[in-house]
């Protein structure tokens, strides 16, 4: 399953949010010439560069899961309330007949 | 009768207590590509046309110290005209003594002139003619009777026949047999400064002072004629191409240097270059070396290239600059100065990069004691987060970037796809995460009140 693709409600509002915040990749820009030696030589790039490019990848991937917990606890809490409206009318109604 | 390329021609090298055979191939065979015309600039203001081909040798016999052995050969092959050939060996002749010398200088245990470390590839000229040729403390000869090569009409059979194109021109051939060795793979750039590779230059700057005061200058130095090599314990670099070297003494009236490396534009006809220009020019090649190996090819570029009618290489603050901005840190400025030092009209410690004396070796000291200690505590730049936590995520963006091929261009806007792809991903997957989480805590508070409402939990 590609997390990419997956749909729920508000999968939209939510993608455009995290697009938003990415702000077309200025953090990778700043980076210059650090991020395709990075890219080329992966675990063998000496520790000076490593770190400020995979902390700056980390950085958006941090950033849509901040996006990303707000929605899922949004989300979450949606169907929790209508469960229990389910849950209250299965009772209510359970009741009334007996 | 058929020329046959399998076979050999052998040469003897021959030293006080060490002797080697060595075979060399036919150039036919195509192992460096074919053969060339070039013009030797002779210090006398003569320029010899000749033909060069390339090819190698191997060692097959050898007599003398297991350690001095060298087993592979890189042999050029000049044809020349019947009234240069002299002059060319000659001239040859004296270039392989000066780099018998400039070696012998560099510091180690007493050593036969083609045994390492070395600060320029040693040269062996070997005549077509048969005779014996001695360059200093090595003689050479063809491997074959003399009377059988300076004899037209004798037996020619003990010479291969692609090696003349007819028996008595023999004597028209030289051959300049050095050390087979290979060209280091320079990094395109680098991200901090490759200080680790200085003292791997240490030999090279003895020799290149060396040279300057036997009077020679090699007139040829840059990245492209660097070669490097293993001997037990060390890794070295070696001038190579030694065959553009002269005399500072009787300057050619045209430097072989590709203009690309020029320090300064060519001379008008008619006009010499002056002994100091020699030094400089092989002092600025040096340095464009030394550029390399530290900053990367991409840097050396950046500097020689004409951008507005400007070449930063032709000033020390422009090549500062362009080397801050490659390597950032503060902590990199002194050694940043050094390596510009010798771009600027005075050069290292006041002294002119045209000077007599020595230049090189205490260059690369002052640059071995500009090099920083140990690095500062780094502090992380806004926006930088631990990337451990998100260590599969990083790999899986670099891996799939990797995959697809592109220009730069595309790599920019690719990265930018596939990093914001990443991210909708994590978003989903947090999302799902939270949700999931969420929704069992409302599910566990119905449980809680549904059991309290019906009395099953009594």
């Amino acid at each position: 399953m590609d997390w990419a693709d997956v749909t729920f409600p508000g999968r939209k509002a939510m993608r455009a949010q995290v697009e938003q915040q990415y702000g077309r990749g200025q953090a990778l820009d700043a980076l210059e010439y650090r991020f395709s030696y990075w890219l080329t030589n992966g675990d063998a790039t000496p520790e000076a560069v490593r770190r400020p490019v995979e902390g700056a990848v980390a950085g958006y991937f941090a950033r849509a899961a901040t996006i990303g917990k707000w929605w899922g606890i949004a989300l979450g809490a949606g169907a929790g309330l209508s469960l229990w409206a389910f849950a209250a009318v299965v009772l209510l109604t359970a009741r009334a007949v007996a | 009768m058929s020329v046959r390329y399998d076979e050999e021609l052998p040469i003897v090298l021959k030293g006080a207590g060490w002797s080697a055979e060595v075979m060399i191939t036919s150039p036919a065979r195509g192992l460096f590509g074919g053969p060339k015309q070039v013009h030797f600039a002779l210090p006398v203001g003569r320029k010899v046309p000749a033909t060069v081909a390339y090819t190698r040798g191997r060692t097959v016999s050898f007599d003398g110290e297991k350690s001095a052995r060298w087993d592979d050969w890189f042999v050029k092959i000049y044809q020349c005209q019947s009234g240069d050939v002299d002059a060319l060996r000659d001239y040859l002749h004296r270039q392989a003594v000066a780099l018998q010398q400039a070696n012998a200088a560099v510091p180690g245990r007493p050593r036969i002139p083609i045994e390492p470390p070395w600060a320029v590839t040693p040269v062996q000229i070997v005549r077509g003619s048969g005779e014996e040729d001695r360059a200093g403390d090595v003689a050479t000869r063809l491997g074959a009777p003399v009377d059988a090569v300076v004899v037209a009409d004798g037996p020619m059979r003990t010479l291969p026949l692609w090696f003349q194109d007819h028996p008595s021109n023999s004597g028209l051939y030289l051959l300049a047999v050095s050390p087979l060795l290979t060209q280091p793979p320079w990094d395109q750039w680098c991200p901090t400064p490759a200080i680790e590779r200085l003292e791997h230059f240490a030999s090279m700057a003895v020799g290149l002072d060396k040279l300057h005061a036997l009077g020679w200058a090699h007139c040829d130095i840059r990245p492209d004629n660097v070669c490097g090599y293993l001997i037990p314990g060390a890794r070295e670099y070696v001038l190579v191409d030694t065959d553009s070297g002269t005399p500072t003494s009787q300057p050619p009236p045209e430097l072989p240097t590709p203009d690309f490396y020029l320090r300064r534009p060519r001379l008008s006809d008619g006009l010499r270059y002056d002994p100091g220009e020699l030094r400089a020019q092989d002092r600025f090649g040096f340095a464009l070396v030394m550029l390399t190996a530290l900053a990367g090819r991409d840097c050396m570029e950046r500097l020689l290239r004409i951008d507005d009618d400007h070449r930063p290489a032709d000033s020390a603050p422009a090549v500062a600059e362009v080397l801050r901005q490659n390597w950032r840190e503060p902590r990199w400025r002194s050694l940043i100065e050094v390596l510009a030092e010798p771009f600027g009209p005075v050069g290292p410690a006041g002294r002119g990069v045209e000077d007599e004396g020595p230049w090189a070796a205490d260059w690369l000291s002052r640059l071995t004691q500009a090099m920083p200690g140990e690095a500062p505590e780094w502090s992380a730049p806004p926006g930088w987060v631990d990337p451990a936590e998100y260590a599969r995520d990083i790999a899986l963006f670099r891996t799939t970037l990797r995959q697809r091929p592109r220009s730069q261009f595309e790599l920019q806007s690719e990265a930018n796809d596939l990093l914001e792809r990443q991210s909708q991903r994590v978003a989903a997957r947090t999302a799902a995460r939270y949700a999931a989480l969420v929704l069992l805590g409302f599910l566990a508070v119905l449980l809680v009140i549904a059991f309290d409402v019906t009395g099953w939990g009594m």
